[in-house]
């Protein structure tokens, strides 16, 4: 199967499986609900994906370790998110740190 | 608004992002119009990137939506009509809105659900036209430290997310096993076995 195939597939079952997600909430809770414990799941599941996910897209590029500038740019952010300062300026100092990063090394 | 503004800049790094990994540009903003996700677009397009399969993509994509599930059960009460009609409500739901429309004593702005989603729409589908450009004109992205926004924005929804200790064990272990088997396992594998360290939520409370 080619990329364009690939990406189109995707975005099918993405777009279906989103719609069915986003729904299926709302939808139950006219009668019953998920338990107590299986709602815990579900509510530490962020955590553990988001943990997940700005570890692969920091230090893993095609399935090897690459520590690279991001690493300092993801340094960046965390001091900024810290600092309690905006969304905005902590993304746009990540990307800015990992810039300047590069142009230097 | 904050949020609206980030999501813009961060869907601009998604169509750049989506561009490098090779997707066609109708793809890329067929994908940010249909499923208006950031962290599931991102999480499938990674996979794709490092050719992964079109399953390993889409249950991470689910994996990373799978929230919105307590997050509708959590709103739906607060929500209109019959079953039909409050699944199609439901479609608004995404982070900061329903953080935003969240009163904290079980009920839901609807109204504040729906207008602050309606921007975010909005921005993340504007974002990603003008990511998919730009990803056509930019010589070198990395350059400007476009790859650096993604985890940098997913930092920040982490850290509202480490609300418990035992949250922060999660993303903790999560990290650990997402790292371990990106290295040894296909791409993707590793960010769905992450998922699984969350059972630790099933174990029975008030013995700890």
């Amino acid at each position: 199967m080619s990329l364009s195939e690939k990406a189109w597939l995707t975005v099918a079952l993405g777009a279906i499986t989103t719609f069915a997600i986003r729904g299926i909430g709302p939808m139950a809770t006219g009668g019953r609900t998920l338990g107590r414990r299986a709602m815990r799941v579900l509510a530490l599941l962020p955590a553990a994906l988001m943990a997940a996910l700005v570890v692969t897209e920091t230090v893993i590029q095609d399935g090897s370790l690459d520590v690279d500038a991001r690493v300092g740019g993801l340094g960046a952010a965390a001091l900024l998110i810290w600092r309690r300062v905006s969304v905005i300026w902590v993304v746009l100092g990540a990307a800015a740190t990992t810039a300047a990063l590069r142009l230097i090394f | 608004m904050p949020f609206a503004a980030a999501g813009g800049l961060l869907a601009i790094s998604f169509g750049i992002t989506a561009q490098t990994a090779g997707l066609s540009a109708a793809a890329t903003v067929a994908m940010s119009a249909l499923m208006y996700a950031g962290s599931a677009q991102f999480a499938a397009v990674a996979i794709l990137a490092e050719g992964g399969s079109v399953i390993a993509a889409v249950i991470a994509a689910m994996l990373m939506n799978a929230r919105y599930i307590a997050m509708g059960l959590a709103v739906g009460p607060s929500l209109k009509g019959g079953p039909i009609r409050r699944a199609l409500e439901g479609q608004s739901l995404v982070d900061a809105s329903w953080a935003m429309a969240n009163r904290g004593n079980g009920r839901f702005d609807r109204h504040t659900l729906f207008g602050s989603s309606a921007p975010q729409y909005v921005t993340w589908l504007a974002g990603t036209v003008v990511g998919v450009i730009a990803g056509g004109v930019l010589p070198d992205p990395e350059a400007l430290g476009i790859d650096a926004i993604f985890p940098a924005f997913f930092l920040a929804l982490l850290v509202n997310e480490l609300r418990s200790a035992e949250a922060s064990a999660v993303a903790l272990g999560g990290a650990i096993v997402a790292l371990a088997l990106g290295l040894l396992a296909p791409a993707g594998v590793g960010i769905v076995a992450a998922s699984l360290i969350a059972l630790v939520g099933l174990r029975p409370r008030g013995a700890a």
